[in-house]
């Protein structure tokens, strides 16, 4: 925390040095700077902000196929919020796109955590390695959910065969039974996901000055003490962005499950990105579609908010 | 040396996490724009002063297919017929075509002529992006060549949008060797279809094929078991709907069809078959040229649909919509030419479609074609209205949730029909 109040300091030392024209330079200062930001905003406000306002304001009205592009949709309020959440699919759906997430994002960071230690090692060829995991994520999930789909397939799936070999015959179609097909792309998307955690520990690890383990070890703690009383405290903040993102962007996942399962069978995989999709693009609902994007949107920004939150207490107790 | 590179990299670590979190933020937002729909804007035209025109037609006939080759030859010969005229032919994968058309239709930048599945059809008469062709039609003066089951999925509000580019009905397909193997006739009734299946299955192959995936394709297939039961999607919680479906999910408590026609569209189905794999299928004539090319050794037929109560199938095929817009006169100039009898019997051969018009016979002698289109006497449209998308949805985890043991027909269907009573139009 040397840093934050050094930071403060040069930045506030920097403000009030006498000069002589201050006023001026200090204009022209903020114009450059202000110029600087200038193209970022524009991007945000043209590819974020009205998208997002759109959407709001669309979720209020009750716009069909019929009045869409005819306009004339009436205000219908928070018509469309009470609707998809007292509707019957709303409690199920939110459920699995909870223990889709929470599934997916525990094995995810574990993995890709060990996997971080591992590779921080540095052994030969371990950036190839490293880079070569990468590739993982940088698959289209198109591609991704394909093979996945091959893998759980019932008559000609590799996990089946592969099943065979261990003398285990099975011709489990393991993604039209609904009790595995959660489970079946939980682990197609723990597979996505590890490259991702791993990469952003990785990168955290190499922060940790290496005296400490020095120290530690000369004080004659044991590798797991080291782990559990250095790497994780250390690590905390990296874990925590880690997990944040990785829970907002699981929680929208859409396209692996809609290649995989399409939300079947019987809605067992039916998370509630699919329900978006379905509502505005299927049944051109849009107005119950937008307020159900909003939903969607809604609990990841309640948690980036409470993340935000956190932050600022815990610095300005230091 | 050494305490420097460390707080250096502290320092590179705070400014990243600093990022990381405005990365956040930004995955965040686009989360919500993927819901988004374009805004309106003005339409463009794209008739020059010359009257030379350029019309756009956007389809999903699958690449190297016999559909598309044939396609693009009627388009180059309406284009050798007329030169001042230029198509731009575009494939849409058939599962973005929908998404596809309303976002061109938020830019402004709709096709002029597009083959879409009839079901879809009067989701964009609704819409009000599909031209009404009542005058055009009329003037014409050919559509009492036409039957009313292949016209009526182009119909809204009792206008008519568009004509047929192929129509079909779904019947049923056996392998002769296997069956004369196990010395059976292809069953009549429900009770000889579940028999035979179960007779047919052997560890080789299913005695039976159907699709049971996770969109229309399904509902289409089921449609026909629920009306040879004397049931229908008005009224699912009748003895009639619960008897039809236990008939068809039984086959597959039965083992006599696969557990992974949850996971098998009617493409997967047709191969399926057409490897062996299945003793019969339900399929529709499309797939007669598949067969033909994908399995020519296999010695096969194709049988009306066994009975219930009485006996019943279902229509399907693709119709040309004309898009509303500067263009309609001279889409409408090519859709005429798509459909004389010379250019319709050319694509119906090719589609594997049954005849489009009453004055047309593609498959002189063809005994398969000549069965498909007797079961076509007994074929039903699926004219439940323009929410038929999501009413087919909700049937969908009703047909799943039987299938897969979580629920019983009864409860199933009890919850499609709740879901759909408000769907459904007013009889």
């Amino acid at each position: 925390m040397t840093i934050s109040s050094s930071t403060t300091s040069r930045g506030a030392g920097f403000s009030s040095a006498p000069r002589q024209g201050q006023r001026t330079a200090n204009w022209r200062g903020a114009l450059s700077r202000y110029g600087f930001v200038l193209p970022a905003m524009v991007f945000l406000a043209i590819f974020m902000l009205y998208p997002l306002l759109y959407t709001v304001n669309l979720s209020l009205f009750d716009v069909n196929a019929g009045n869409f592009l005819a306009g004339g949709a009436p205000f219908v309020g928070l018509d469309n919020y009470k609707e998809f959440i007292a509707s019957p699919g709303f409690i199920p759906s939110l459920v699995v796109t909870l223990v889709f997430t929470v599934g997916s994002l525990m094995f995810q960071h574990a993995i890709g955590f060990m996997f971080a230690l591992f590779f921080n090692r540095g052994f030969p060829l371990s950036a190839l390695l490293r880079a070569l995991m990468l590739v993982v994520w940088v698959l289209p999930a198109v591609v991704s959910a394909s093979l996945w789909r091959w893998i759980f397939s019932g008559s000609y799936g590799l996990l089946n065969s592969s099943l065979g070999l261990f003398g285990i015959s099975s011709s489990e179609p393991w993604l039209v039974n609904p009790n595995t097909a959660l489970i079946a792309v939980i682990i197609a998307n723990i597979w996505i996901g590890i490259p991702f955690h791993m990469m952003l520990i990785y990168a955290g690890l190499q922060g940790v000055p290496e005296q400490l383990y020095e120290a530690a070890s000369l004080d004659g703690a044991s590798a797991w003490k080291r782990f559990r009383h250095i790497t994780v405290p250390m690590m905390q903040p990296v874990i925590i962005i880690a997990l944040l993102l990785g829970f907002v962007h699981t929680f929208k996942v859409f396209d692996l499950i809609y290649v995989m399962t399409a939300g079947g069978p019987a809605g067992a995989t039916n998370v509630l990105s699919i329900e978006v999709y379905k509502l505005s693009f299927e049944y051109f609902r849009f107005g119950d579609g937008a307020a159900a994007a909003n939903v969607l949107l809604l609990i990841p920004l309640l948690l980036s908010a409470l993340y935000l939150w956190l932050r600022k207490r815990e610095e300005s107790t230091q | 040396m050494k305490g420097n590179s460390t707080m250096s990299t502290i320092r590179t670590r705070r400014v990243s996490r600093r990022s990381i979190a405005i990365l956040a933020a930004a995955v965040t937002i686009l989360g919500a724009a993927t819901a988004c729909a374009p805004g309106g804007s003005d339409n463009s035209s794209d008739e020059s002063q010359d009257g030379a025109v350029t019309l756009k037609l956007w389809d999903y006939f699958g690449a190297d297919g016999t559909a598309e080759k044939q396609l693009l030859d009627n388009l180059g010969a309406y284009m050798d017929e007329h030169p001042d005229v230029q198509i731009e032919r575009k494939f849409i994968a058939y599962a973005d075509l929908k998404q596809s058309l309303l976002q061109s239709a938020g830019a402004g930048s709709l096709p002029d002529i597009v083959i879409i599945n009839g079901p879809d059809h009067q989701q964009f008469a609704e819409l009000g992006i599909a031209a009404n062709l009542d005058e055009k039609v009329a003037e014409w003066g050919e559509l009492d060549n036409y039957a009313e089951g292949v016209i009526a999925s182009a119909k809204y509000n009792g206008s008519i949008y568009g004509l047929p580019s192929s129509t079909n009905c779904l019947a049923l397909f056996y392998n002769k060797t296997m069956l004369r193997e196990a010395g059976i006739e292809p069953p009549t009734t429900w009770k000889e279809m579940e028999a035979a299946a179960a007779k047919l299955t052997t560890p080789e192959h299913f005695g039976f094929a159907y699709s049971a995936v996770n969109n229309q394709q399904a509902v289409f297939q089921w449609l026909p078991a629920l009306w040879q039961g004397g049931g229908d999607l008005y009224d699912l919680t009748a003895p009639e709907a619960v008897v039809s479906l236990d008939y068809w999910a039984g086959m597959m408590d039965d083992g006599s069809v696969s557990k992974e026609a949850l996971n098998w569209d009617q493409a997967a189905v047709a191969a399926e078959f057409g490897q062996g794999r299945a003793a019969m299928m339900i399929n529709g004539p499309w797939q007669l040229p598949f067969l033909a090319n994908e399995a020519s050794d296999l010695d096969y037929g194709v049988a009306l649909l066994p009975a219930g109560e009485e006996a019943a199938s279902v229509t399907g095929g693709e119709n040309f919509m004309i898009m509303a817009g500067p263009n309609e006169d001279a889409a409408w100039d090519l859709l005429k030419f798509l459909q004389t009898p010379e250019i319709a019997t050319k694509s119906n051969v090719a589609e594997g479609s049954l005849p489009i018009r009453n004055d047309i016979d593609p498959f002189p002698g063809n005994d398969k074609i000549a069965l498909f289109t007797e079961q076509l006497q007994v074929a039903n449209p699926r004219a439940y209205g323009a929410s038929y998308a999501e009413i087919a949805d909700q049937i969908v985890v009703a047909l799943q949730s039987r299938m897969t043991g979580s629920a019983n027909s009864e409860q199933a269907l009890k919850t499609a029909a709740d879901a759909i009573v408000d769907l459904l139009p007013k009889q």
